[in-house]
């Protein structure tokens, strides 16, 4: 009935990739301060944030779902380290309370979506607003500035001249890489993706899977809320709402399906990339922040229109 | 005299693969035809094409001497109708609809829901049947949705009706009376094109056979003249007479029990269901469909609970509702469905092999390289092509079969339950099939069989268990019970009719009438709960229910109703449109800025609207043009809208605005605001659209069921235009009070207001996956998150506590409408009212 031939790999990492290589090239012939190390090492802390964020939005993308709470995890991990800074508690002790109350609202997602079987975009729209809504209530609102400089200096320390946070976004990318690819978890939540009806009827610990997966992805906000803070030296309750829309594009230009039962790692590392890389060679460049916004947007939709075009035009051949 | 078809020489390829070569043949009025071959022959690209729904390379399709445009909407005009094999319905809407729904107006612009009544009445008379006309499609039967499609052609005058495999999932007694509708219609004057893979049907049914093999037609003949024999060849280019099968050796009778079943029940599927199966036995699940045979099956799998009794494997109890427990056990579950339930068609060969057995194949929870496995399952089965990288979509029907039935083994089970194993399967793969279930029983398994098929239950079965209306009414040897005994049994007329109480119910006329149905909706809970909060406030915040404050409740909802609205109408569609926020800034800073130039106010209003909709339409050309799904094209336009104002404005406050427009966010008569008449205004208009108006009606059908939609006819392109477009004209009329009642704007307005928009819809109880929601829930809806948000205001409590509100109201929405769902799941499974299908002679 149906042609034997094979699905071509999805082309638009590759797309994506080299429509930024030459934006590099443009940028670096344009502006001498591009491929400066100062440059690189202010482009890399933002990128690495977001990076973690669009990592666990991957595999959360990729069982078919969605975390529209983000935003609202890093606000409420940041606020908690806060807290845990006016109790004196240390470098060590923020951190462990940020990545706790992160993993901790990660759980409740998993709890509702994975155990309790209820619809992703619904149940994480409404962690979105009851989360951000507790970061709000417990921080009153104000901003908070007194962390300890063990803690600030994360985002300026770097190992052989490679910033640490951008060391931590490799080794995490690295690690969901082989995940998703090798680990019998990282399958669960592909077939999942790709049809809940037949993952169940495999007998595939499902729930489980998709608690992890949530709980995963809450982790790496509070980790993401830890790097940001450190670089703005500053907590406050709605520090983490732009990221939540950054990470989606960044997934979807690398090329993972939004209906999920597919993860390109590398791809989103392009695509978290492209965005900031972008965003940074156009301030460079002159352009205003105003249009830079609208660019980059007008990029997400290019590149998905065209990997598309490419796509059936291939299959229409 | 002309044939009311004639085919001339059609040909398909798909890529550089023919499909069809040259097919031709013609067919009179009145003439029974039957498509037969194996899978593969080109049997399903030939009523595509005849659908219209694909464009032949070449040749050319006459209806009564007229060529035939290749198009649905053409197809459909010159009176052909196709019933494919997943009916093409739209489950969320009644079966009245469902019939007369499309040609209530005589396909006209307007859609009134009694005229489609009338129809669709009129048609189920001429049919001699009756159907629960007002309720949902998805609730009912398979045969009774089979009933519902085939009166869907006829109120379309189809001249020419073609049935793809009608019969395959209907037992015997609904296909017989399928069979006398097809002869009847026949000798009203329509041709019928009838596809089966159930020789006896065709051969009683069929006037003449027309049998395709390799893309060509390998015989064409009246079905008098033609021999069984002659057929086979036809069909598979041999003549060689079907193998007489070696039943499976005797089974001595002190083999063990592997399976044992013992009392099992779930309400409303099956009753006290005790049976065993030895080693080595081959038992046979006969029934109708619908008596609760895939139910039990499943059950006994883990993926329904039992309610009560016990499934034991080897004597030992296995753990109820646990698919993994079943697995630890030696159960296997094949089911019927292979593309939705068995396997995963888009990966590879090889992943779906190790589906069921990963935890096995991996070390330390990594799974390692699995293709030597994999190419060793394959050649063990005979898989073709033998390449385990390919995707599993690419494999013919019995392919898939094969993999299926190989990641079960891989288990190596005690017990193997097996569904339909040989629906949609050709002759020569069924009779592998057979052989290998015989193997395994030879081998010791202990093998339960699902089928309906009256001939393979005779031919495999050392046992057969016959299921009725959720009991097991007999248990017995099958060859010496034999045929017309089995059948009795199946269909209660052997005079054993079972007690009252177990009874399937006559039509759920309960479900029908709307007051009830009403108490049962997502909008009452809603409503309740709006009553219980007002109660509350009237009691602990009196101030509340001042005119003032109930009128500033209402302002200050109206903006928020009248895009929630705009955003039910996607949602509709399985859509989402997050760059809301953005158009609805846009709008409000470029109307305050159109009027501050000293523009006459109708063209500032004309030009707003202007706005509104280009910006809607911006995103369904996105969506409908090049296929970027609605999320991540919203997504995209979000960030250039929002850019492209800010780079415009720089941010910039519009502080003053010209008394015209001001006069918008004014009072109004009542006391009320003018915003407030815009949102009913709004409100009604859309009820009428959607109610009363054909395209209003296509957003539901494109929602329910895109492909089915597709298939009518109904243009994709054309709704998602319509719903885009209605979204952002809708912002548009939204945007001209949300500048008049805040009387200033800036660029950064309405950040991250889509969300509270998508909020207010979902706690309205629309289903994002499309095609369910209403004006009244979403108006509930609103009305919820507003009077929350007064009341906190009221009650003194702290702005910030607001979210925390406002996300546990959202949260406890989902759950509630998760419950209800699951709720609703459960009464779908109700066993088919049977006597409906009895009331009224053809």
């Amino acid at each position: 009935m149906t042609g034997t031939r094979h699905r071509p790999e999805l082309p638009q990492p590759l797309v994506v990739g080299a429509l930024l290589a030459l934006f590099c090239a443009y940028v670096g012939w344009r502006s001498g301060d591009f491929w400066t190390a100062a440059n690189w090492q202010l482009l890399v802390q933002p990128m690495a944030e977001a990076g973690l964020v669009a990592l666990g939005m991957t595999l959360v993308i990729a069982t078919g779902g969605i975390d529209l709470s983000v935003g609202s995890i890093i606000g409420l991990s940041a606020v908690a380290a806060a807290w845990a800074a006016q109790h004196h508690a240390g470098a060590t002790g923020i951190a462990l309370t940020a990545l706790l109350i992160g993993g901790g609202c990660g759980a409740c997602n998993g709890l509702l979506i994975g155990v309790l079987g209820l619809s992703p975009i619904l149940v994480t729209l409404g962690t979105m607003i009851f989360f951000g809504g507790l970061a709000v209530t417990v921080s009153a609102g104000a901003s908070f500035a007194g962390f300890p400089d063990t803690l600030l200096h994360l985002s300026d320390a770097d190992w052989v001249g490679v910033p640490v946070v951008f060391l931590i976004f490799i080794l995490v990318a690295v690690g969901v890489y082989l995940a998703a690819r090798y680990s019998l978890w990282g399958r669960y939540l592909l077939h999942q993706g790709q049809s809940p009806v037949a993952a169940r009827f495999s007998a595939m610990p499902i729930r489980s899977s998709l608690f992890g997966v949530y709980t995963v992805q809450g982790l790496f906000c509070g980790l993401a809320s830890l790097l940001m803070v450190a670089r703005l030296a500053s907590a406050r309750a709605d520090m983490g709402q732009a990221l939540l829309l950054t990470a989606i594009a960044g997934v979807v230009l690398g090329g993972t399906p939004v209906m999920g039962g597919a993860a390109t790692v590398p791809g989103t590392v392009i695509g978290i990339a492209t965005f900031y890389v972008v965003g940074n060679g156009l301030t460079l460049l002159g352009v205003p922040t105003f249009v830079q916004t609208a660019l980059v947007a007008g990029l997400l939709l290019f590149a998905v229109g065209l990997a598309n075009q490419l796509r059936s035009g291939r299959t229409a051949a | 005299m002309t044939p009311l078809l004639e085919i001339q020489q059609i040909r398909k390829s798909y890529g550089a693969a023919p499909v069809l070569r040259e097919i031709s043949f013609r067919q009179p009025a009145g003439e029974v035809l039957a498509l037969l071959g194996q899978n593969g022959a080109g049997k399903s690209t030939l009523i595509k094409i005849l659908a219209g729904v694909l464009p032949p390379d070449a040749g050319s399709i006459r209806i009564a001497g007229t060529p035939l445009e290749p198009s649905v909407a053409a197809a459909r005009a010159a009176g052909i109708a196709v019933i494919y094999q997943d009916l093409s319905l739209f489950p969320n809407l009644s079966v009245a609809e469902n019939i007369a729904g499309l040609d209530a107006a005589g396909g006209g612009f307007g859609f009134d829901p009694r005229a489609a009544r009338h129809r669709a009445q009129a048609v189920l008379q001429r049919m001699g049947t009756m159907l629960p006309l007002d309720q949902p499609v998805g609730e009912l039967s398979v045969a009774m949705q089979q009933l519902t499609a085939i009166a869907r052609s006829l109120t379309c005058d189809a001249r020419i009706l073609i049935l793809d495999e009608p019969t395959a999932s209907l037992a015997q007694h609904e296909a017989e009376r399928l069979l006398q509708l097809v002869r009847a219609l026949a000798a009203q004057g329509s041709a019928v094109i009838f596809v089966s893979h159930r020789m006896a049907e065709v051969r009683s049914v069929a006037d003449r056979f027309l049998v395709l093999r390799d893309g060509q037609v390998s015989l064409d003949a009246p079905a008098a003249a033609t021999n069984d024999a002659q057929l086979g060849a036809a069909m598979f280019g041999t003549t060689t007479a079907v193998a007489s099968p070696d039943r499976a050796s005797a089974v001595t009778t002190d083999a063990p029990a592997l399976l044992r079943v013992c009392r099992a029940s779930r309400p409303g599927e099956f009753t006290e269901v005790s049976f065993t199966v030895n080693a080595g036995e081959v038992v046979v699940c006969a029934g109708l469909v619908g008596a609760g045979r895939s139910e039990c099956a499943q059950a006994i799998f883990g993926l329904r609970t039992l309610e009560s009794g016990t499934v034991e494997v080897g004597g030992r109890v296995v753990a109820p509702g646990r698919p993994r427990a079943a697995l630890a056990a030696g159960l296997a579950y094949v089911p019927e469905h292979r593309l939705q339930e068995g396997l995963f068609p888009q990966q590879s060969v090889q992943s779906n092999l190790a589906s069921a057995v990963l935890p096995r194949l991996a070390a330390h929870g990594w799974v390692p390289d699995m293709r030597p496995w994999a190419a060793a399952q394959v050649a063990a089965h005979h898989v073709r092509p033998a390449d385990v990288t390919a995707p599993l979509w690419t494999l013919s029907g019995g392919n898939q079969q094969k993999v299926l039935l190989a990641k079960w083994l891989a288990t190596t089970p005690k017990v193997l339950l097996l569904d339909e194993p040989t629906t949609g399967v050709d002759v020569a793969a069924r009779q592998e099939i057979h052989q290998r279930i015989r193997t395994l029983a030879g081998e010791g398994l202990a093998v339960l069989v699902i089928s309906s098929d009256i001939d393979e239950i005779l031919e495999l079965a050392t046992r057969v268990l016959v299921f009725r209306q959720g009991r097991l009414v007999l248990d017995a040897a099958a060859v010496e019970t034999g045929r017309e005994p089995i059948i009795a049994a199946m269909t209660g007329l052997d005079g054993t009719a079972l007690e009252p109480t177990t009874r399937a119910p006559a039509l759920p006329v309960a479900h029908s009438r709307p007051s009830r149905r009403f108490l049962a909706t997502y909008e009452a809970g809603l409503a309740c709960g709006l009553l219980v909060l007002l109660a509350a406030l009237a009691a602990f915040a009196p101030r509340f229910f001042h005119a003032d404050s109930l009128s500033a409740l209402l302002r200050g909802n109206a903006v928020l109703f009248i895009l929630a609205l705009g955003m039910l109408l996607v949602i509709l569609t399985a859509g989402i449109d997050v760059s809301v926020g953005s158009m609805l800034a846009v709008v409000s800073v470029s109307v305050a800025r159109i009027a501050n130039h000293g523009t006459p106010p109708a063209l500032t209003l004309l030009l707003t609207l202007s706005l509104g909709l280009g910006l809607g339409l911006i995103n369904a050309a996105l969506i409908a043009e090049l296929a970027i799904p609605p999320i991540v094209a919203t997504l995209g336009t979000l960030g250039v809208y929002r850019g492209l104002l800010l780079q415009w404005t720089g941010g910039d406050w519009v502080t003053t605005l010209p008394a015209w427009l001001s006069a918008f966010g004014h009072r109004g008569p009542l006391g009320l605001d003018g915003a407030v008449y815009a949102a009913l205004g709004v409100a009604l208009l859309l009820a009428l659209f959607l109610n009363r108006t054909q395209a209003g009606r296509d957003v539901f059908r494109f929602g329910g069921a895109p492909l089915a939609a597709q298939r009518l006819g109904i243009s994709p392109r054309r709704v998602l235009y319509t719903v885009y477009g209605g979204m952002g004209l809708l912002t548009a009329v939204a945007g001209l009070f949300y500048a008049a009642q805040l009387g200033s704007v800036q660029g950064n307005a309405a950040v991250g207001y889509e969300l509270t928009v998508i909020s207010a819809v979902v706690l309205g109880g629309a289903n994002l996956a499309g095609g369910r929601g209403t004006l009244l829930g979403t108006a509930l809806g609103v009305m919820l998150l507003g009077t929350i948000q007064s009341a906190l205001i009221l009650l003194h409590v702290p702005t910030f506590w607001q979210g925390v509100a406002t996300g546990l109201m959202v949260l406890l929405g989902v759950a509630a409408a998760g419950l209800r769902r699951s709720g609703e799941r459960r009464s779908s499974v109700a066993p088919l009212p049977a006597a409906s299908l009895q009331q009224g002679g053809a």
